[in-house]
């Protein structure tokens, strides 16, 4: 599944990266998130319900901050299995700037296998949407009004 | 409505007085089965028995990088978990059967990679659902809970999940050892297909191809095994069809010194060749039985079935077809690209290979050329389904002949009728080296266009187009070969017969019984055969320590080899019961009769049990003709005199010995708005030679077709680009219900099998061969105004409602209309 889009935060561009770029602020935002453990600087592994309506449980998915620019990129990739399945994903941010703000242009890939592919087919899709889209909007407003 | 017989019977259905074979007495195994008495693999039972859950790959193309099972083991009620890297040393790679590893060494005509492959995943896991790790718990739920704590990490690898695409060279390889995803290629011609080519006016190319289904049995596969230390011997109880091969297996498997191994199958809720013997878990779960010296079970759920057992038919044909003006049929070419899948069961090469024999159908073409790749794809492996890879070519052959119609504006029933095999013709040697038995091919096409009333229905159909109803009308007319020699273990069949004191006979024989109730066929041969009462004989069967080496329950081959080494050894145990009452009665021999478990004497009144000859025959030895060995006990091997195993220098080959037919005829309505499919009537005629038994036929056939419609209309596994099976159950994997499955008229013709000696050939396969082109045909014919081509399946609605969006011209309505009209 491959998403993307586009959106602009009122705060300067360093402030933008600098939270983007830290594993506890931005892992606490996923959603359906039941823990999280930091591992490192760059790295961290959160337990999130995954899945739609039945066919859902719990996952452990470890995440890596695996490339970085100061201030105009960041990548993180996630691998994780669970329920006879597995996750795999990329998101990456590209920031510039945009008068006194931020305009953050994202794109995702995800791949889910094993059963739940199986199970939930086609309707992943529009479940992977809707969390991707409320990622973002927590992820904006976090960053706004953040210090 | 079918055609048998109705004879006076008694209480159980047998005629009174009369043969019984011909007849449709009752099934013995009727009331258990319905009752729920039966006892299934999955129904058995030992104290202390443990449960085995297996951890199957997510991932359809993948590295195996780690696999921890450490918290699992440390799971409360969990005795131990194995992954790929933790199988024994003595513990081997499955091995190839005989049969394949004749061919092995490669020819021109024949080259295999049969891949070798372990129990569990080493390295690289290849296919969703490949096994790479086992459980084995106190409970069924804890032993799948454990799963869950398995840590296994993969690096994903690209899949390849097209077959074509899998040939190229960029392609990811599935096995980069063989270093190519080509596991099979094999050729075959008969006469001068070039010449044939050169003189046609007309030659046609067309690409044809079949979709991936299975069999789904009712029930799923399962195995329990336990391990006596005490006498070294692993008995296995699992849904095979192959209980010799099967052991075979486990000990060329699990090579320990002086082990023993007995096969055993309970009862088989429908196995359609899903329950071969090459399975991993069939060995994998005697292993785990051995190591922690308990019993244990395992039972596959239907999710895993749709992933772990064997997929089918998933075929594409490239033709091309050299005709006269008169649609004769000149020459045949065909290049098949069979998906393979993982292609880890041996079955499969046999399934893909046959495809390449059978194209010329029940037509006279002799000059024809056939190449076959089977190729390895990222997916599950393919394998037997009913009709052995011989439905993909019957499907085609019966498109191609209405393509060949339509293309030079003939009538197809009359292209067929100028190209069917002559009755006269009989026994008719193939192109690919197979004898036809026998058939009458134009005499069960007018059988079945009566019973469906063709004209009647060619007048509805001008009808409904003028009202803007799309109705059409297909025809099929198929050939379904049986009893294959499978490199030669399949070419005789092995009975013991023994007569006891008590008057009962025990029969045993080589295959199981899979719901086909083969011990009341064995009965009625018997009964008939030996004159003793029906009830008086009962058969054994999957059992590998008490019955007969054999290649098992396959290929319809029961009522072909092994009909015929019951009725033969019956008839050479008759001889010596005979022998002995004609001694005792001091009568001559040819005077004496058997009937409802006496001898008597024809020329008066004398008469003497099968029990006191029996009784003379074990215990007072001293009475029996002089040098006549003590015993009414007899083991019997039938030899098939139509098989050989032996190919040419031509890929020839006589594959299979009988050669069963049907034609069915289908009226369809196809609605335009929805792309659903109705059958207003369906048709089919079926000729098995003699039957033995004719309700037991039209039961086998019903089913039969069932099968071939969910295949022709309703029955996909898909898979995404990434190699994700996207059906992994029955809410995606659409088998028909009673509410899909039409009424069918079943009707019968009868041309006796002329090599076997009852008379007999296979059935019960047939019937998955003719809907898928018969109904192919028929959308087709409906949807022709429209300039709609079928060339693959199934129809689903929305696959036709897809090609009538792009064929349609929509009127100012918005409904579909035509030019024709």
């Amino acid at each position: 599944m491959k998403l993307q889009g586009k959106f602009a935060i009122k705060r300067p561009r360093e402030a933008v990266y600098r939270f983007l770029v830290n594993p506890e602020r931005c892992g606490r935002l996923l959603p359906d998130l039941q823990s999280l453990e930091v591992l490192s600087p760059r790295s961290f592994k959160a337990v999130l319900r995954v899945g739609i309506s039945f066919i859902k449980g719990p996952m452990q998915i470890q995440f890596e901050l695996f490339e970085s620019e100061e201030y105009t990129m960041a990548r993180y990739k996630g691998k994780g299995m669970g329920m006879g399945s597995f996750v795999e994903l990329q998101v990456g941010f590209h920031l510039s700037e945009e008068g006194d703000g931020t305009e953050i242009t994202w794109q995702g890939v995800a791949q889910v296998g094993g059963r739940l592919a199986a199970m939930a087919g086609g309707l992943l899709q529009p479940v992977v949407e809707k969390n991707a889209g409320a990622f973002i909007e927590t992820l904006k407003k976090e960053i706004e009004s953040a210090a | 409505m079918t055609e048998t017989e109705k004879a006076e019977v008694d209480g159980r259905g047998s005629p009174i007085g009369g043969r019984l074979v011909g007849s449709s007495p009752r099934r013995k195994d009727s009331p258990e089965a319905l009752t729920g008495k039966a006892t299934y693999t999955g129904d058995i039972h030992f104290p202390a028995m443990l449960y085995a859950a297996i951890y199957r790959s997510p991932y359809a193309h993948a590295r195996i990088r780690s696999v921890d099972l450490s918290r699992a083991l440390a799971s409360p009620g969990v005795v131990a978990a194995l992954s790929g890297d933790d199988l024994p040393n003595f513990v081997n790679p499955i091995q190839a059967s005989g049969e394949y590893r004749l061919e092995r060494s490669g020819s021109t005509i024949v080259r295999m990679h049969p891949p070798i492959h372990s129990l569990l995943a080493v390295d690289k896991v290849r296919f969703v659902g490949e096994p790479v790790a086992v459980v084995v718990a106190s409970d069924p739920y804890r032993a799948e809970d454990a799963l869950e704590l398995i840590d296994a990490d993969f690096e994903m690898l690209r899949a390849v999940v097209d077959a074509e695409e899998a040939m190229k060279k960029e392609s990811p390889l599935v096995y980069e050892d063989l270093g190519e995803n080509v596991l099979l290629y094999a050729f075959v011609s008969g006469g001068d297909v070039e010449k044939a080519f050169r003189k046609a006016p007309h030659v046609f190319k067309e690409t044809i191809k079949s979709s991936r289904f299975t069999g789904t049995p009712i029930e799923p596969r399962a195995v329990v095994a336990r391990y006596d230390p005490g006498t070294h011997l692993l008995e296995v109880w699992a849904t095979t069809q192959n209980v010799h091969l099967q052991e075979e297996q486990i000990q060329q498997t699990i090579a320990l010194p002086g082990l023993k191994v007995r096969v055993i199958v309970s009862r088989l809720g429908g196995a359609f060749g899903q329950k071969g013997y090459g399975h991993q878990e069939n060995t994998l779960i005697p292993l785990l039985a051995y190591l922690v010296k308990k019993p244990v079970k395992w039972v596959e759920t239907r999710s895993e079935h749709m992933v772990g057992t064997n997929h089918a038919r998933e075929q594409v044909h490239h033709l091309e077809v050299a005709v006269e003006n008169d649609g004769t049929i000149l020459g045949l070419k065909d290049r098949i690209v069979a998906d393979m899948g993982s292609g880890y069961l041996n079955s499969g090469f046999s399934t893909v290979r046959v495809s390449s024999l059978f194209v010329t159908g029940v037509y006279r073409i002799q000059n024809y050329e056939g190449q076959i790749f089977g190729v390895a794809t990222n997916k599950t492996c393919y394998g037997p389904h009913r009709g052995f890879g011989k439905a993909e070519p019957a499907y085609v052959i019966e498109r191609l002949i209405d393509i060949v119609a339509r293309k030079l504006r003939l009538d197809p029933i009359e292209i067929r009728r100028r190209n069917f095999i002559r009755p006269e013709e009989f026994p008719y040697q193939n192109a690919t080296g197979s004898r036809y038995d026998s058939g009458d091919y134009e005499k069960i096409l007018d059988k079945a266009l009566k019973l469906a009333d063709y004209p009647h229905w060619r007048k509805e159909q001008e009808k409904a187009r003028k009202e803007g109803r799309w109705i059409g009308i297909g025809i099929a007319v198929v050939v379904e070969p049986t009893s294959t020699h499978r490199g030669g273990v399949g070419s005789y069949y092995g009975v013991r017969m023994r007569v006891e004191p008590s008057g009962n006979v025990w029969v045993f024989i080589c295959g199981n019984d899979d719901g086909t109730g083969h011990d009341t066929v064995v009965s009625q041969i018997v009964a008939d055969e030996l004159g003793f009462p029906f009830e008086n004989v009962n058969t054994v069967e999957g059992d590998s320590l008490l019955c007969p080496y054999g290649s098992g329950s396959h290929s319809s081959r029961f009522a072909v080899v092994g009909t015929s080494a019951v009725m033969l050894a019956a008839r050479k145990l008759k001889e010596k019961i005979l022998a002995i009452a004609s001694a005792l009665l001091k009568v001559d021999y040819n005077s004496l009769a058997i009937k409802a478990g006496k001898i008597r004497v024809a020329t008066d009144s004398r008469e003497i049990s099968i029990q006191d000859v029996a009784r003379v025959a074990y215990s007072t030895v001293h009475r029996l003709p002089p040098g006549m060995e003590p015993g009414l006990e007899i083991l019997y091997h039938y030899r098939d005199p139509n098989v050989s195993p032996n190919v040419d220098e031509r890929g020839r080959v006589a594959q299979y010995s009988t050669f069963p037919y049907a034609a069915d005829v289908a009226v369809v309505e196809v609605d335009p708005g929805t792309g659903k499919v109705h059958i207003h009537k369906y048709v089919s005629v079926h000729d098995c030679g003699n039957m033995i038994n004719p309700s037991e036929v039209a039961g086998q056939h019903m089913g039969a077709l069932a099968h071939g419609i969910g295949g022709a209309l309703y029955e996909e596994l898909l898979y995404d680009e990434t190699g994700q099976p996207l059906v992994q159950n029955f809410k995606d994997y659409l088998v028909p219900t009673a509410v899909e499955v039409p009424h069918v008229e079943l009707g019968h013709t009868i041309t006796p099998a002329p090599f076997t000696p009852g008379g007999f050939k296979g059935a019960g396969e047939t019937g998955t061969v003719s809907p898928p082109p018969c109904l192919a045909n028929a959308v087709e014919d409906a949807l022709r105004p429209l300039g709609v081509e079928i060339r693959t399946l199934p129809l689903k609605p929305n696959f036709v409602w897809e090609m009538l969006r792009s064929a349609q011209i929509r009127t100012d309505t918005g409904r579909l209309g035509s030019e024709a009209g």
